[in-house]
């Protein structure tokens, strides 16, 4: 018996110890179709790879996303349902608090970021990475990171120009993948640092480039973020720049939500199908052709500036239950399953420039003819030239009123005029100062950690 | 002896020589209630004249004469059996006596990795049997567990058709990792994901809907550590072992049930007609100062309104109708066991639409092929199907309690479903035009060989598989939803395969009259595999489950889920030493290695130390009889949990295969940052139980005391956003549980003709949050929902804004702010915690009444305390919005001087001091009391006399069943078992008292037919 013992004890031992030898491996279990981050980027396709993400990140959130907040702080839409959990009823309503805000898309946009700063920390692991490649690449993750920067500090901040200094709480600046809290930077630091990436990409950017930043796109949106500053001079150099190039022509249509790329497109979101539609924010929220009830829908005070018979964009625009107490009205412009996101173009470009041409005192016969461009588009038969002796604050009114027209529902009127409020202009929001607190989103209450500095809330309405 | 008995029996017979007589001598036999011998049992005449006792094989031989005799039984920890036996001439040999446990200190509980009997047992156990949970239909076994355990508490979901149980053992440990108990079948730990599907719909999956409650031999819940700690790193919410059926009796026997029954609703909710709610919105319009007309959501006319009135509770709640039909076979001759159940389940639930189908198959299998060699296989099948409609948040009748408005129609002037871009505000439309099933294939298998080397030694092998094979199918047509083409097509195909491994050997180190030790040592591995992926087809005329033909290749969308896996790798060891047989001592202990953890923290350490002293059998107890039965036992261990995701330590980028990519290029991006110090949540916990019997043990009591300290809780904390992700595990602070238990059964009456059987059990848990380190209680919320982790406060609870009154003059809320100071200002700075998220106490009644054939039972549960947070009621009875109102809400200030308990109507949120949002009217006003006392459940059973079909039916019994029939409570909001869906795990454990929109449970009729034969 005690032999036995002897035997299956060892028996036993030796098979338990055997299980236990191969533990070590048994447990190291490796996600399938995960990658782990130290194996992540060997590759300059790798890298490529990550770059491109962050572009499909940014293309998720300027999907609409983004714009429809701007919209919804604005004039242009009627107050939405107070359906069950709307933020957009929220945000209308001026009225974000810690607990209910924009934080999807304040998340997105630091997640873009961190992918973007993660390139920067690891491109030097890629044993085959080219000088020309290295440099496109980090050129194109500043174009994105400035991008990104610039739509947080429009969203969670007051304008530039608010403070004479500048010097009023913006949002964090990112520029380490880590785990380092920021705390807000001023608005001036960040735009200080949206400009030095996009100073860094213009000079890195390839002229082509496939869909993606390209140098001509970096200086368009330097153009646009100087727009913003109110430094018109600056914006017009470089708009001129690009309008003169001659690379872009401006469209017949004034339908830029297309699938193609009509050829007055600087940069623009890509769509490839149903299932990868960059749009999708604009098409589920004001789509009207197969939705009776959309959730978006312009208000009464856009549509009687809109829905004028001489102006072919009046299309957009549809009145249901007219003369009725339940009269609403539909916007048309995104009636399609899914198109391409246009973010920069000429008819934007040639707006900006014609009001920078008025606003420095310029030739104003130059604005004028910018601004034609687009009238006559819109008009077509009914066009009538704008008189050169107009004076200059009509001109100027008249280039808004294209704009608000032209670029309605793109997430560009409620910024322009917060841009000039903060120039001096007198301008009310909505029966609202420019500036009241509510303009701007609060932050979530992750944020909460010591020193950080929230919105003031209310007083808007 | 034989030749003679003629003889004797002429003599006895004809009485001529009584004084002659020598009374034969019968032999007979004295087994438990398993068939175990009984050794010592005392068998007696009535006139006390005639002794005798049974030898170790429990055979007695016993003089008596011819005629009628009543032999009582008596044997130490049984109840005494009296007996009449009939002596006729001749004979030799008595009827078997069988005695049942005087407590159930003799019987077998199953315990981690082996048994035990219920005097031995060291730890905290209760024990069920497989007609614990078969006596009531419910829509998983689990829910019939309510009111049966001590400290068990179970939330049946709702009474949509395979919802899922919200069990909690001893309270819940864990935050963010899952508070679920680990359910074990038959030696696997099977997977128990309740959010393979997250929470679409406003439903969780249910994975113990594949279960098939007829294939329950018994069920033992495994409480403290003691217990719990074999099971080391996923002990910390307590075990659920399920043990199935097998043949033991030799023979064959057919078991058949068939039961049919009515599914309703136990509450209905009292929604505001057409007529009632446009009053409501006009009032609010002109208490806003508005004139005219009041607008009306969608773009309603008035007009429209006033001639519509659709009662949607009415269109989505009816009368469901259920059906089961079983078979049970079981065979055995001799070394060749098996069973083989075949059950069909058909539960229609009064949600219109809502349906469970649940095919199952099992087979269980014993066989010694020599000597000492035992082999066992289970195996069974599960098909589930479940006909989904929406519910709660999600529409059907959830909408039909909020956003589906009584001046809705069905349909439109052309007959057409009405539309009005959102598809849930016509519950009807989506119910009919929407093809939603999921469907589970389920096997789970093991095989065990079990050889006997000698008395002494054991050596056992097990292997086990556990594969569920989960579709999720969708179909939206154009009619339902907002497209150009034919209708929108989804599958979510999921499959979980789970396999573990143990080896095992016993060995009784130590076997004398006054000690014995065993030991047990064994290494287990187990593995879970997910794998998952997702097919969209935007021009389909049908669901995917029809075929996939049809949907151009431009229309499909199809992605790979990363697949997720999990290991753990174990040693375990258990020695039990007796002394005296009235002191035991156990000690266990498990190593385990988890692929969750990074290298430095792969293995935790789970020891645990128990014993036990029968107290009644010292000397000194002699004096009080009355105490037949007296134990004390006490043990101290740890347990563990670990985090629900796989790969939570680990720095991940999700590969190109799995993103969209963008302009037609591969993608890839990082999706978590490495955390390498994650480790191990564990809990050490002390648990002192006595029990006893009193008269004869016609009462058996049970009373437990614990403490359960979690350290290291695992918390999935919100980061600053600016980080560029949103969360990460970390092992953050402590959490208490202490509690105590009490339970009885009293057998009132014993006699033959009627019996009456009184069973009580009644629980306290108490959780406490001892620390969560540097965060704020706002770090880890429940989901959507209001509950928090605050410091000195249980775990979830509701953190709320404190409302005082309706103010007389104004009709506006009035609030409390954090120091109690009355303001008309909402602020989330002035959240508190309020309430009790616990229970004060929790338990069960049941009477167990027999007279003659016909059997009685009842059972009452209870929960005494706690509240109810009504979710949905603060937007049913809130701000107007484009919500119907309850009529409770008609209890509202309409009129300076008013004491109402709601304020004026207002569309504005500002009228209530709230910001834009409807949804921020967080407030102690929908704090509810949550006690109830409700009869679970109330069977008359008619055990149909054997003559009436003779030979061919062993038994047959006729039962009427009702479930839910009554409840007592205060609660407004609905029925006061709630659990909604969840979002999480984290959710799962913190907000387990918030009704949103919640279906009411079931109230069902049924009659079942059972046969033997």
């Amino acid at each position: 018996m005690k032999n036995t013992f002897k035997t299956y004890a060892i028996a036993a031992a030796i098979g338990i110890s055997a299980i236990g030898v191969s533990c070590k491996k048994m447990l190291d279990l490796k996600p399938e179709n995960l990658t782990l981050a130290a194996d992540a980027l060997k590759t300059t396709a790798d890298v490529q790879a990550l770059l491109n993400s962050c572009y499909d990140e940014f293309a998720n959130l300027m999907n609409g996303s983004v714009q429809n907040i701007h919209e919804l702080l604005g004039e242009n839409l009627a107050q939405p349902q107070n359906s069950a959990g709307s933020l957009y009823y929220t945000i209308w309503n001026r009225g974000t608090f810690s607990f209910r805000t924009a934080d999807r898309e304040y998340l997105d946009f630091y997640n873009c970021i961190l992918r973007i700063n993660t390139i920067f920390e690891r491109i030097d692991e890629v044993s085959d990475m080219t000088p020309e490649n290295k440099k496109r690449i980090l050129a194109e993750g500043r174009f994105l990171r400035a991008w990104c920067h610039w739509e947080l500090v429009k969203l969670w901040a007051q304008p530039y120009g608010y403070t004479a200094d500048n010097s009023h709480p913006g949002v964090p600046i990112r520029l380490k993948a880590d785990k380092t809290i920021e705390l807000r930077a001023s608005v001036g630091a960040v735009y200080n640092q949206v400009l030095a990436d996009l100073d860094a990409a213009i000079a890195d950017l390839p002229a082509s480039n496939n869909n993606y930043a390209n140098t001509a796109a970096g200086k368009a949106l330097k153009s646009k973020v100087l727009f913003m500053m109110n430094d018109f001079t600056g914006a017009q150099t470089l708009a001129d720049e690009i309008i003169n190039s001659g690379t872009y022509t401006f469209s017949d249509s004034f339908s830029r939500f297309v699938k193609g790329a009509p050829e007055e497109i600087i940069f623009q979101l890509i769509s490839t199908g149903n299932s990868d539609n960059r749009g999708s924010s604009f098409i589920n929220n004001y789509r009207a052709d197969n939705n009776p009830n959309p959730v978006l829908k312009p208000s009464a005070a856009f549509a009687a500036v809109a829905m004028q018979g001489h102006d072919l964009r009046s299309k957009f625009y549809e009145v249901k239950n007219k003369g009725k107490a339940n009269e609403f009205y539909l916007c048309h412009k995104f009636d399609k399953d899914f198109f391409n996101v246009p973010l920069i173009h000429l008819s934007d470009l040639l707006l900006m420039r014609a009001e920078c041409i008025v606003e420095t005192g310029g030739d104003k016969s130059k604005a004028i003819a910018d601004v034609d461009k687009i009238r006559k588009r819109a008009y077509d038969t009914n066009w009538v030239a704008i008189d050169p002796l107009i004076s200059t604050s009509a001109l100027k009114d008249s280039i808004r009123h294209q704009r608000r027209l032209e670029l309605a529902f793109e997430g560009d009127w409620t910024l322009q005029l917060r841009r000039r409020g903060a120039k001096g202009e007198n301008i009310k929001i909505r029966n609202s100062d420019w500036n009241c607190p509510g303009m701007l989103l609060q932050f979530s209450q992750n944020e909460k950690t010591a020193g950080f500095i929230f919105n003031p809330e209310g007083g808007c309405n | 002896m034989k030749k003679h008995i003629p003889i004797l029996l002429v003599l006895l017979l004809s009485g001529i020589i009584p004084a002659l007589a020598q009374n034969p001598t019968l032999t007979g036999k004295v087994k438990n209630q398993n068939g175990k011998a009984v050794e010592g049992a005392v068998i007696k005449t009535t006139s006390g004249t005639t002794t005798t006792t049974t030898d170790a094989n429990g055979n007695f031989s016993i003089s008596l004469s011819v005629g009628s005799h009543t032999l009582t039984i008596s044997a130490k920890d049984y109840l005494e059996a009296s007996e009449t036996v009939s002596v006729k001439a001749g004979q030799t040999t008595l009827p078997d006596f069988t005695l049942n446990p005087s407590s159930d200190v003799g019987e077998v509980v199953i315990i981690g990795y082996g048994t035990t009997t219920k005097r031995d047992l060291t730890g905290s156990v209760t024990s069920l049997k497989g007609a614990d949970v078969q006596d009531m239909p419910t829509p998983s076994f689990e829910a019939a567990i309510q009111g049966k355990a001590p400290g068990v508490q179970i939330t049946t979901g709702s009474g949509v058709a395979g919802s899922g149980t919200l069990v909690r053992i001893r309270g819940v440990a864990s935050i963010s990792a899952a508070g679920d108990p680990l359910y074990i079948v038959d030696g696997i730990p099977i997977s128990q994901n309740y959010f393979v599907n997250g929470n679409n719909g406003g439903f969780n999956n249910n994975p113990l809907a594949t279960l098939n409650p007829e294939d329950i031999e018994s069920i033992d819940i495994l409480k403290d550590a003691a217990a719990t700690s074999i099971y080391g790193s996923r002990g910390s919410n307590g075990v659920i072992l399920i043990t199935t059926k097998r043949a033991k009796k030799n023979g064959l026997k057919f078991d058949f049930s068939s039961r049919v029954g009515t599914s309703q609703p136990t509450f209905r909710p009292q929604m505001l007609n057409s007529k009632q709610l446009l009053q409501m919105y006009q009032e609010a319009w002109e208490n806003d100062g508005g004139t005219g007309r009041a607008p009306l959501p969608n773009n309603i006319s008035w007009e429209e309104a006033e001639n519509t009135n659709t009662d949607w509770v009415d269109e989505t709640m009816g009368m469901g109708i259920k059906q089961m039909y079983s078979l049970g076979t079981t065979y055995r001759k001799n070394k060749l066991g098996a069973y083989l159940g075949l059950t069909y389940d058909n539960n229609g639930s009064f949600v219109i639409g809502s349906r469970y189908k649940r095919s199952s198959a099992r087979l269980n299998v014993d066989y010694e092929p020599i000597k000492n060699l035992t082999l066992s296989l289970s195996s069974s099948y599960t098909q589930g199907v479940n006909n989904r409609v929406d519910g709660a948040w999600s529409g059907g009748f959830g909408a039909a309690m909020s956003t589906a408005l009584p001046f809705y129609p069905i349909y439109d002037t052309s007959g057409n479903y009405w539309r009005p871009g959102a598809g849930s505000l016509n519950p009807v439309a989506v119910r009919n035009l929407k093809d939603w099933r999921t469907t589970e294939n389920r096997t789970i298998n093991n095989f065990k060989a079990s050889y006997k080397i000698s008395d002494k030694w054991v050596v056992s092998a097990f292997g086990a598989i556990d594969n569920m094979d989960f579709f999720e199918d969708i179909y939206e047509p154009k009619a339902l939803i907002n497209t150009n083409h034919a209708g929108i097509a989804k599958r979510s195909p999921r499959s979980t395969f789970n396999y573990n491994y143990n080896l095992i050997t016993n060995y009784n180190i130590l076997n004398t009259d006054k000690q014995s030790l065993d030991a047990m040592v064994g290494t287990e591995f187990q593995k879970s595999i997910v794998r998952s992926s997702y097919l969209e087809v935007s021009d389909m005329a049908h669901a995917l489950y029809k075929g996939e033909q049809g949907g151009a290749a431009s229309t499909r969308f199809e992605r790979k889920n990363a697949t997720e896996a999990f290991a753990f790798a174990s040693y375990f060891l258990r020695m039990n030493y007796k002394l005296q047989n009235k002191y035991i001592l156990q000690f266990t202990m498990r190593s385990d290695g988890s692929s969750r953890f990074g290298p430095n923290n792969a293995y935790g350490f789970f020891p645990a130390v128990s014993g036990a002293w029968v107290v009644s059998d010292e000397n000194f107890m002699r004096n009080f009889r009355r105490n037949n039965f007296l134990k004390v036992k006490a043990g101290f261990g740890r347990t563990g949990n670990t985090p629900n995701e796989n790969y939570a330590w680990r720095g991940t980028f999700t590969p190109p295969q799995n993103s969209f990519g963008y302009n037609g290029n591969p993608s890839i991006f990082p999706t978590r940052l490495e955390n390498p110090d994650l480790k191990w949540e564990t809990s050490d916990v002390l648990d002192v139980t006595v029990e006893g019997g009193l008269m004869k043990n016609r009462i058996t009591w049970e009373l437990s005391y614990y403490n359960k300290t979690t350290n290291g809780v695992i918390l999935d904390l919100a980061v600053p956003r600016s980080l560029g992700f949103s969360s990460y595990y970390d092992n953050v602070g402590a959490v208490r549980n202490t509690g105590l238990e009490f339970s009885f059964t009293s057998r009132n009456i014993v006699k033959k003709l009627f019996s009456w059987t009184t069973q009580f059990n009644i629980a306290r848990n108490y959780n406490e949050i001892l620390n969560i380190g540097v965060y704020t209680q706002d770090a880890v919320s429940g989901g959507t929902n209001d509950t928090r982790v605050v410091v000195g406060q249980p775990i979830g609870t509701n953190y709320l804004v404190r409302f005082s009154h309706v103010d007389p003059a104004t009709g506006r809320p009035v609030y409390l702010d954090k120091d109690g100071n009355e303001t008309f200002t909402w602020s989330n700075d002035n959240r508190v915690a309020v309430g009790s998220v616990l229970p004060k106490a929790v338990g069960g009644l049941t009477n167990n009444f027999t007279w003659k054939n016909w059997n009685l039972s009842c059972l009452f549960v209870y929960k005494i305390g706690g509240n109810i947070y009504n979710s949905s009621g603060k937007r049913q009875n809130g701000v107007v919005t484009d919500w119907n109102m309850t009529t409770d809400y008609f209890d509202r200030w309409q009129q300076p001087g008013d004491v109402a308990k709601y304020p004026k109507l207002s569309m504005q949120t500002d009228q209530y001091g709230l910001p834009p949002d409807p949804y921020q009217y967080n407030t102690t006003l929908f704090l509810e009391d949550g006690s109830y006392l409700r009869l679970r459940n109330l069977s008359i059973g008619y055990r149909i006399p054997a003559k009436w079909f003779g030979k061919s039916i062993q038994s047959s019994r006729i039962i009427f069943t009702g479930t839910n029939l009554l409840t007592f409570t205060r609660f407004t909001g609905g029925d006061p078992e709630i659990a909604r869906d969840f979002e999480n795990p984290a959710d799962r454990n913190m907000s387990s008292n918030i009704t949103y929109l919640t279906a009411p449970q079931e109230k069902s009729y049924n009659l079942t037919l059972n046969l033997t034969f």
